[in-house]
């Protein structure tokens, strides 16, 4: 299959323009991509933690307060991502690292949509202390797995380069 | 032989610059080790400034242990990393920032921590002093300026660290 139209497209973007010619930017844009992984896992790590099961004297409605933090995180690491993306889709695209981040970021994602659809409002509505189901547990254990998953293959990017 | 230059020739060091693959693990570890401690820390300075109010602070003083993993594998992964490269990273200014950044923040978030002794054991809506606050500040900016000097020593240090 050929690629190269809609890879054009991104690489000859202004922001890969930018990307590509502004020198300090990619690093910046690096620290930034941290950062907005710090606040993603901070809370995630929490969220999942209660809905696994743990801290269960406190009752889990709390504890979600932390999903915008987390949802802000996500939102800066795609915006940051996206801008290194442009900066040289082919190199990113032939990754291998590159697309198995992709799958676990998808599988992350629907994993929390499915949770916030199907389970939340179970969850909200039982007892503090009562344990969780298998469902929301199993949900909670691929979170915290996906998510680390995305580090591991973001982190080892820079390896698989072709 | 000086100390950086035995660090360098130890065994461990050598599998280290020798593999294509164990600096990249010891990264990734980095990195997970830098979500869990870090991102704690924001959670903990985010509540602290007014957010998320109704998290019972309990919450905290139980993620102290899971806080200090990721501080642990940091600095297990961090002193395997430093071993192979200690020239280059002992004479890199950008490295030598992150570390006072560490102790800074490492600092702040202990002064922080006992600021909220009484605040601590409050089961509900925990109000905190100015000078709670303003050390959860400090702290925010000092592990954000342990991320940023340490994403730059990769900028700043020669090729391959």
């Amino acid at each position: 299959m050929n690629h190269s139209i809609v890879l054009d497209w991104f690489a000859y973007n202004w922001l890969g323009n930018v990307m590509r010619t502004v020198q300090w930017i990619y690093p910046a844009a690096q620290v930034v991509h941290f950062i907005g992984l710090c606040f993603l896992i901070g809370a995630i790590l929490l969220v999942d933690l209660r809905l696994w099961g743990f801290f269960r004297w406190m009752p889990v409605r709390p504890v979600l307060a932390l999903l915008p933090v987390a949802l802000a995180g996500f939102f800066i690491n795609a915006v940051t991502g996206l801008a290194f993306f442009t900066s040289d889709p082919y190199r990113f695209w032939y990754d291998v690292a590159f697309r198995y981040k992709m799958l676990a970021i998808a599988v992350a994602g629907a994993n929390a949509l499915f949770f916030t659809v199907a389970e939340q409002r179970k969850v909200l509505s039982l007892a503090a202390a009562y344990p969780p189901n298998g469902v929301t547990k199993f949900c909670a254990g691929l979170s915290i797995l996906t998510w680390f998953a995305v580090i591991l293959f973001g982190r080892l990017l820079p390896v698989y380069q072709p | 032989m000086d100390f950086f230059t035995w660090l360098e020739s130890l065994p461990v060091s050598q599998a280290i610059l020798a593999s294509i693959w164990f600096h990249p693990y010891l990264l990734v570890g980095h990195s997970i080790g830098m979500g869990t401690v870090v991102g704690i820390i924001f959670m903990l300075d985010l509540r602290v400034l007014g957010y998320a109010k109704t998290i019972p602070m309990r919450l905290f003083e139980r993620c102290i242990l899971l806080g200090w993993a990721g501080f642990g594998l940091n600095f297990v992964t961090g002193i395997l990393m430093f071993m192979a490269y200690a020239h280059t990273l002992a004479t890199n200014w950008t490295f030598d920032l992150k570390m006072l950044c560490i102790l800074a923040g490492g600092i702040s978030i202990w002064l922080l921590w006992r600021s909220l002794k009484d605040a601590r054991t409050d089961a509900g809506d925990a109000v905190f002093s100015r000078g709670s606050k303003v050390i959860a500040i400090v702290s925010m900016v000092f592990w954000l300026g342990a991320i940023a000097t340490g994403r730059l020593i990769a900028y700043t240090a020669p090729e391959g660290v």
